[in-house]
């Protein structure tokens, strides 16, 4: 967040970058790619697994994952829509996720929705139909079983998540400042 | 010390599996009919064969091994049954698997027989509650409906409350999943 942050670097080539400022590592599996939207400026890191193919039942185009600005998606996530039976067919619902979303190393996500400036630690598992509202804070190593609703701007950990604590007012400045600090410092070496 | 070469890669899949491009498959593995391995999956029979029964479900990044034949010089084979799932980033190292169990996310599982109908709980760490010694001959086998949950991976026998409905469930997923994954996947020829 600091000017004297060190930049995080990558090899040049390892990571596409795209006309709105995404970086993606080539080393991330992203299957379905024609049903991933993402905002522009986000980052997706080697190892990374985005499941666009499992979408919806019926025709036509479906959205599946739709990701906004200056999200961060950590090596080793797996990011992947949530199904259930809906008037008796089987059917995966779209995972949506708002600006400045950080999740952490090798956390799976299976939630419905993920508000804006939100925070996954690493090695957390966020269960399926989960609604994350805005600036809420997971540590590292919750677990947030099927349908949990979590508040904005609270804090949660544990395995099963409870919710610990709350953060203050200021906390969105802080996360959008980190958000476009950390886009700013990755850069290729 | 010298490692020993990994054993060469033999796939045998029924027909109807559905098999992703995308996967590590090691070692003498077997994969019955109906049963769909996503990408990115893991299935190392480095120590032994893996057989794997009917309409099993292996998703991202989980991983099965079998690599208990290194400690005890022998090659067992590790016989998974019908129906089981094995959700994102599970790791199974079990000695056998039963029909119908469930691996959450991320959940652990080894040096235990498993026999039906267990769930295991996302994060949740299982290991034998024998310690193993030299008279550990006899492993444990994990009771049928046996859950483990919680930080703690504590266990409890689930009454089979809601299983009618799981069942159904995940028959329809399957079957979903068998016409979605095609479209947008590269499979494996079988």
């Amino acid at each position: 967040m600091g000017a004297f942050d060190p930049l995080v670097t990558y090899e040049k080539g390892t990571y596409i970058e795209t006309d709105t400022g995404n970086k993606v590592s080539r080393k991330a599996v992203i299957t379905g790619a024609t049903n991933i939207i993402l905002g522009g400026k986000s980052i997706i890191q080697s190892g990374a697994v985005l499941r666009g193919d499992l979408r919806r039942y019926t025709a036509g185009q479906h959205v599946v994952i739709s990701m906004g600005r200056y999200c961060n998606i950590s090596e080793g996530v797996v990011i992947r829509p949530p199904g259930k039976i809906y008037k008796g067919s089987f059917t995966f619902y779209p995972v949506r996720i708002g600006d400045c979303v950080t999740i952490g190393q090798n956390s799976v996500v299976e939630a419905a929705q993920i508000g804006l400036g939100v925070e996954i630690g690493k090695d957390c598992i966020i269960g399926k139909f989960v609604i994350i509202k805005d600036l809420a804070v997971i540590l590292p190593e919750t677990v947030l079983p099927e349908a949990t609703v979590v508040p904005p701007m609270t804090v949660w950990g544990g395995n099963p998540g409870q919710l610990l604590d709350s953060l203050p007012e200021t906390h969105q400045e802080m996360v959008e400042a980190k958000c476009k600090g950390f886009y700013s410092r990755f850069r290729a070496a | 010390m010298s490692r020993p070469v990994a054993p060469v890669s033999k796939v045998t899949a029924h027909s109807t599996s559905l098999i992703c491009q995308d996967i590590d498959i090691r070692g003498d593995v077997t994969v019955g009919a109906g049963s769909i391995i996503h990408p990115k999956a893991s299935i190392l029979a480095v120590g032994g064969p893996i057989v794997i029964g009917e309409g099993c479900l292996i998703e991202e990044t989980a991983v099965i091994v079998n690599r208990w034949a290194s400690d005890f010089r022998r090659k067992e084979v590790l016989s998974i049954g019908n129906r089981n799932v094995f959700m994102v980033g599970c790791r199974v190292e079990a000695l056998s698997i039963g029909h119908s169990n469930s691996f959450q996310p991320k959940a652990r599982v080894s040096g235990v027989h498993v026999s039906d109908h267990c769930v295991f709980g996302s994060g949740t760490v299982t290991l034998p509650s024998i310690p193993t010694g030299e008279q550990s001959s006899a492993s444990e086998t994990l009771p049928p409906y046996t859950s483990v949950h919680g930080s703690l991976s504590e266990r409890t026998i689930w009454d089979g409350s809601g299983q009618e409905m799981e069942e159904n469930v995940y028959a329809k997923h399957v079957d979903y999943l068998r016409e979605i994954l095609p479209k947008f996947n590269r499979m494996r020829v079988v």
